[in-house]
């Protein structure tokens, strides 16, 4: 009987070392993995704050407005250029029938409100 | 074995000594055998109990750190923090975010002389690598027998990439943090620079240095970059168009004190502050101390009306210049008549601003000043802050000349907050270059009346409408303001041909926002402006222009042309170019 325990248990030592140290290796191979993810995660902060003092010199206004004149035709807005919705001729009135429908009186009352 | 097991033995006298212990199976343990084994049985025990416990614990312990413990994060792998850039200094960032001044990992190029085989030749390729080096210095260094030497410090990527690519061994680089400023020359003087070493020299680098390394998170100032781009633009058109040697300017709001745009021009690179003359290092908007002239004639005004030494409806004979000591005060455009308090204002009468000021009495416009803050050097952010230069003593000759505005000399930003005060309603607001919160408590100081700060706002809206400011007038924005044309003191006199022209105006005046502030040294008369180089003519258009400009971005709406709706309005008696009627 005792052989048989003492057999029983020398298994258990073995099979308790393999598990052993199987999880040590697994842990060390996650380990390093993480590590691996923590360097390429600095690596990718550095690069951000890199581009975005990149994007503030790209966003210069002088750079921006000289490029919105060239590409895009855009000027400087001043208070010329701005209406309000109060300022633009009222919707002509639901019309009934088409005998209301004179366009030249509409139109006529819509440039004289502008 | 028993006895009678045992193998025939030859019968005997039994003796003493012959006495055999009793036969049994098991040992009988005396004396000192028993003692022996006692000992060693307790230590085998001992020992099999220690292990016993250890293995217990290292069994409880699995059992508890699986499944019992918190399930934490696993503590950071100590990965080597090669570069942490962001967290050496904080960034410098506009109140709308945007970068002003950031580190930035650079490489630092040095040498092992006792490794470089050919000292001449390598300080001749890195010479034409690298700009702005001596050939001759840098063999020198490779020359010498020390482990180290600096080539040149903070190289740009590209440069780097340059020397890399020589191919020269005994080089090396090291990454150093570098402070770099996207915007360069536009916010340069409210930002100031850092040095080699990262510690601040100017500007709110030095002002905030113990913040700036304490903490990670971004230092967000009051400055809107988009207007201080368009006060910048302007002030350098103007300065161009008339020649001057300088400008400067200020967009403060008018109810949290904050500056939304501080300009002094000619600006210099804060990366290669080195290479910039006095002139562009100077900080003109709160350094630079100026008597400002007519634009006194706001201060003059308003204390003689918050004294209840005049009224609107009182006014001066203005035809005769005034007389006192060697000095003779006269008018620029002089009207010899008799001219109302707001005609004296609008037409920025000299002699009517004396006979005000003199009505007040010189303690008044002591304490009114005073209370201005344009006595004393202003509590503000950046270290390059100018004292005021006042009289002293203060006699009824320097009352009659500060009520003009000359005999006082005050920086800009002084004078943007006095101005500031008398626009808003009457507080003194603190002027500020970080960005307020919400939630923020301001602390302020009445100053004056909110009578008078109604008054002020339409005696400046009508300067605009009908007196020297007209060009300022903003179609929409309720421009309201004050014209300045200074002489330059140079020493104890006038210069005869050098002034400081500007104007001082405050949008919309019904209920202010913004001051805005132009400011031209030295500026020379065009054909366009029929050769007057006045406030009126050089300064007032760049503060049109500029809120023409800032308004639609920071959502003020201008209103329809002629409706002054909301201004507030009175029924004056105002004698207007010699006849009574009722003026609002």
């Amino acid at each position: 009987m005792s052989r048989f325990v003492v057999l029983i248990w020398l298994i258990a030592i073995v099979v308790g070392a393999l598990g052993l140290f199987h999880v040590k290796y697994q842990v060390q191979r996650l380990e390093a993995q993480l590590d691996l993810a923590q360097r390429s995660i600095l690596h990718r902060q550095e690069a951000i704050h890199i581009l975005k003092a990149e994007w503030s010199y790209l966003n210069q206004p002088g750079r921006l407005s000289d490029l919105a004149e060239r590409h895009l035709g855009l000027v400087p807005l001043d208070s010329s250029r701005l209406v309000r919705l109060d300022d633009l001729p009222r919707r002509a009135a639901r019309l009934e029938n088409s005998a209301e429908l004179d366009l030249d009186a509409i139109l006529a009352r819509a440039r004289s409100k502008q | 074995m028993t006895q009678s097991q045992a193998p025939y033995a030859p019968p005997r006298r039994p003796m003493s000594f012959d006495r055999q212990p009793e036969p049994t199976s098991t040992v009988l343990l005396d004396g000192t055998t028993k003692q022996c084994l006692e000992v060693g049985r307790t230590r085998l025990l001992a020992a099999g109990l220690m292990l016993a416990v250890a293995f217990a614990v290292v069994g409880l312990r699995l059992v508890g750190v699986s499944l019992l413990a918190e399930s934490q994060e696993p503590r950071t792998a100590e990965t080597p923090r090669a570069t942490a850039f962001e967290s050496l200094r904080a960034d410098i960032v506009d109140r709308n975010g945007v970068v002003l001044a950031t580190t930035l990992p650079a490489a630092s190029l040095f040498g092992n002389p006792r490794q470089i085989i050919d000292p001449a030749g390598t300080a001749r390729r890195l010479a034409a690598a690298l700009p702005h080096t001596s050939e001759h210095e840098i063999a020198a260094k490779l020359a010498s027998d020390r482990s180290f030497a600096w080539i040149k410090r903070k190289l740009t990527p590209r440069q780097q990439h340059e020397v890399n690519r020589l191919g020269i061994p005994g080089l090396y680089f090291q990454h150093e943090p570098d402070r770099v400023y996207p915007h360069g020359a536009l916010a340069a003087h409210v930002v100031g620079f850092a040095g080699m070493d990262n510690r601040g020299l100017a500007g709110i680098e030095q002002a905030f240095e113990q913040r700036l390394r304490g903490s990670a998170q971004p230092l967000a100032l009051s400055l809107d970059l988009r207007v201080q781009h368009i006060l910048s633009e302007e002030l350098a058109a103007a300065m161009g168009e008339f020649q001057a040697v300088g400008a400067t300017g200020l967009v403060f709001d008018v109810e949290t004190g904050e500056v939304a745009a501080m300009v002094s021009l000619p600006s210099y690179e804060p990366s290669n502050p080195g290479d910039a003359d006095s002139e562009a290092l100077f900080n003109r908007a709160s350094l630079g101390v100026y008597e400002m002239g007519s634009v006194f004639k706001i201060f003059t005004t308003a204390m003689a009306l918050d004294r209840g030494a005049v009224g609107l409806q009182d006014g001066f004979d203005v035809s005769r210049p005034i007389r006192v000591a060697r000095f003779t005060i006269t008018d620029f455009k002089p009207k010899n008549r008799w001219l109302s308090v707001p005609e004296i204002f609008i037409y920025s009468s000299n002699i009517g601003s004396v006979r005000m000021a003199l009505e007040a009495g010189t303690p008044a416009q002591q304490t009114f000043l005073d209370g201005l803050g344009l006595t004393r050097m202003p509590d503000f952010e950046l270290p390059e802050v100018g004292q005021p230069m006042l009289p002293t003593p203060w006699r009824e000759i320097n009352t009659m000349t500060i009520s003009y505005g000359h005999g006082l000399a005050v920086s800009p930003l002084q004078l943007v907050s006095a101005v500031a005060a008398v626009v808003n309603g009457g507080d003194l607001v603190p002027a500020t270059l970080l960005k307020r919160r919400d939630g923020d408590r301001i602390v302020v100081r009445r100053v004056l009346s909110p009578e008078t700060s109604r008054d002020m706002r339409w005696l400046m809206r009508l300067a605009v409408q009908n007196g020297t400011g007209r060009l300022a007038d903003a179609p929409g924005y309720l421009v309201g303001g004050k014209t300045g044309t200074a002489d330059k003191a140079i020493g104890r006199r006038y210069a005869r041909d050098a002034r400081i022209a500007s104007f001082i105006g405050a949008f919309p005046m019904d209920r202010p926002r913004y001051v805005v502030f132009a400011m031209l040294d030295e500026p020379k008369g065009t054909k366009t402006t029929h050769g007057y180089a006045t406030g009126g003519w050089v300064a007032a258009p760049v503060v049109r222009r500029v809120i023409e400009r800032m308004g639609p971005l920071l959502g003020i709406r201008p209103r329809g042309g002629d409706e002054e709706a909301g201004v507030d309005s009175h029924l004056v008696p105002v004698s207007f170019k010699g006849t009574v009627f009722a003026a609002n």
